[in-house]
């Protein structure tokens, strides 16, 4: 979705929504200082979602259902670990969870609402809006669930023990790929999320006990918002388990999460960084005898200096990383190469440890005749230091809440946890910028056109 | 109160600290029942998904990896969930706005009229997608896990409903005094 504008109409919108990194957001920014049409757009894609803002919804019920308390509660069969629910509590094998899904499905079942079944039948009131069903099914093939089965009738044949809820999970959700120092590794919360929130709610049923004495709020071992993302790949699997499934074997058994947090140790660990390096930058042309080799010797270099060689074909935030980085995945088919898609590609971007870069440009030219040389440093020191006041307002706004919780009504309560998640989402996004920028005075960037 | 991030209290609730999950369910009861109770006409059947939905994640935590935002993780059950059901009302693409009181009654009822009619009027898939960001607040990550649906298609559809969406907000004049 392109314009003759040097931002795309959604790269807008992405903006306004706080979904592009730091520096396309600073593009994005720059553009639109300059472009009439795009601030109009943008005012009006804000107006668009205080509208809908109109449309508040109560507050639903405050307990915990009595199924789900029972279910919670459900005696395990045979032994196993303990509650850290109170001493001498239940043992609750793992897998006692099958056997209480069963008899929670029946409990569900068997408790009956006065006025009807819980189970709605086709005459039942509908949706508010269309199915999607339809439109699901129509779009590029996609696995049908098995349907949502009532207590009474005969479970799926392959797994007659387990409940049809448990083929409710969903596939697992997008692996959220960090790429620290990547064009769109990092994201930001933007105006859309503090746009005014739900209305008060009415006084809230009995309040919850009340809440243990503030604590200095330990920080999170891992961001409630993960920056980067992996996009869904689409599975051919028949049911939506088998997915989810097939897709915990694709990735083996390092988790998302604990990848985030390792990159994410990583790269906001303390480094000697000198916060008033610039970021330096070089151009050349590389003209080669055969760009196909000349392309696969440049990610083995890559390799050898610890560097990352990415596709610059960038058209904004949603380009997938293509990165090929010391043995790690890119994102796209998970594979650890480049992807051309069966176009080659015109111009590469290398990034080396600065004390990497000589040698880097010693090999470039074995590779080929080196043209249009050209380097300069970017100064980078303001934004990193506007990236560091913001992440100090926003722990003492962290710390704020959670002070301010701790006294709260239990009406506030809800509001409060919402603005502490927000918060720590801001967090983790500052705290991602801030890894980029230290990695942009970590690493050379040499944009390499080959020809 | 525990502080720990969704995704530890999902991994404790795993290994048996049966309060992790009542600390997630006292997190997303809200956030949930809105969820449904937007996209279904009956509170109760609305209260009934949204209970369907802790249950399938109380019985999936044996299973459950901390891959991505539990957010995502959740709403993607209860997505899976109201597209049983809805298949199950078998309901085709039809709409019923005309008889039905705004759910909050201190609003201008109005405005939530047009916002519903508005809504009422977009794809099915780019509704649900800007549902999920305007109400649940969900990252376009987190839309793209939810739904299973690439993170380009999650802009691609956003941006389509909004711009349709921006077309009935120049048709329809805001109310003198709302700001937009």
């Amino acid at each position: 979705m392109t314009t003759s504008h040097a931002v795309s109409r959604d790269d807008v919108m992405a903006y306004v929504d706080g979904e592009l990194s730091a520096d396309h957001r600073a593009r994005v920014q720059s553009h639109l200082i300059g472009c009439d049409a795009c601030r109009a757009l943008a005012e009006e894609l804000r107006a668009v979602s205080a509208r809908l803002q109109a449309w508040q919804v109560d507050r639903g019920p405050a307990a915990m259902p009595r199924a789900l308390q029972d279910a919670l509660a459900a005696p395990p069969r045979g032994s196993g670990s303990r509650w850290a629910f109170g001493a001498g509590a239940m043992t609750w094998p793992r897998w006692g969870f099958a056997a209480a899904s069963l008899a929670a499905v029946v409990l569900v079942g068997v408790i009956a609402r006065p006025g009807g079944p819980i189970w709605r039948s086709a005459s039942a009131p509908e949706s508010q809006f269309g199915t999607m069903a339809d439109a699901r099914s129509a779009q590029a093939p996609a696995p049908t669930p098995p349907p949502a089965a009532e207590p009474s009738s005969t479970p799926p044949p392959a797994a007659p023990a387990r409940s049809s809820v448990e083929n409710l999970t969903p596939v697992e959700p997008a692996r959220q790929t960090p790429v620290a120092g990547g064009v769109d590794g990092a994201k930001t919360t933007g105006s859309l999320q503090s746009l005014t929130p739900p209305p008060p709610s009415p006084p809230a049923p009995p309040p919850p006990p009340p809440a243990a004495p503030a604590e200095p709020l330990p920080k999170p071992s891992a961001p409630v918002v993960v920056a980067g993302a992996s996009p869904i790949v689409g599975s051919a699997a028949a049911s939506v388990e088998q997915r989810f499934l097939a897709r915990a074997g694709e990735r083996g058994a390092a988790s998302g999460l604990a990848d985030t947090t390792l990159t994410l140790a990583e790269s906001t660990a303390p480094r000697r960084v000198d916060d008033r390096a610039p970021a330096s930058e070089v151009r050349l042309t590389l003209v080669a005898g055969d760009p196909l080799v000349a392309r696969a010797s440049l990610e083995a270099l890559a390799r050898d200096l610890d560097g990352r060689l990415e596709s610059a074909a960038a058209s904004g935030g949603d380009v997938a990383d293509r990165s090929t980085r010391g043995g790690s995945a890119g994102r796209a088919g998970g594979g650890g190469g480049l992807s051309f898609g069966g176009r080659v590609p015109e111009v590469l971007t290398l990034r080396v440890p600065v004390e990497q870069v000589e040698t880097a440009m010693v090999r470039l030219r074995t590779l080929g005749e080196v043209r249009d040389e050209s380097r300069q440093d970017v100064a980078v020191q303001a934004e990193l230091a506007e990236a560091t006041r913001q992440i100090a307002d926003v722990e003492r706004t962290e710390q704020d809440l959670a002070s301010r919780r701790a006294t709260a009504d239990p009406s506030d309560v809800a509001g409060l946890d919402r603005a502490i998640r927000l918060t720590r989402d801001r967090l983790a996004t500052l705290r991602a910028d801030q890894a980029t920028l230290h990695e942009r005075q970590r690493f050379v960037t040499i944009t390499i056109t080959v020809r | 109160m525990r502080t720990d991030t969704d995704e530890a209290l999902m991994l404790a609730f795993r290994s048996g600290e049966r309060d992790a999950f009542a600390e997630l369910f006292g997190r997303y009861r809200d956030p949930i029942w809105r969820f449904f109770r937007r996209r279904v006409l009956d509170e109760t059947c609305a209260e009934e998904l949204a209970q369907e939905t802790f249950l399938a994640v109380l019985q999936a935590a044996r299973r459950y990896q901390p891959s991505a935002a539990f957010r995502s993780y959740l709403f993607g059950i209860a997505f899976n969930v109201l597209m049983a059901w809805r298949r199950k009302t078998r309901r085709l693409g039809e709409q019923e706005m005309a008889d039905l009181d705004p759910p909050d009654r201190t609003a201008d009822p109005d405005q939530v009229l047009w916002v519903r009619d508005a809504l009422a009027g977009l794809d099915a898939m780019d509704r649900e997608v800007l549902m999920l960001r305007e109400y649940e607040q969900l990252s376009y990550d987190e839309i793209a896990g939810a739904i299973g649906v690439p993170i380009g298609t999650v802009r691609s559809r956003l941006f389509r409903a909004r711009m349709a969406l921006r077309e009935k907000l120049v048709a329809v004049p805001q109310p003198l005094g709302v700001e937009p």
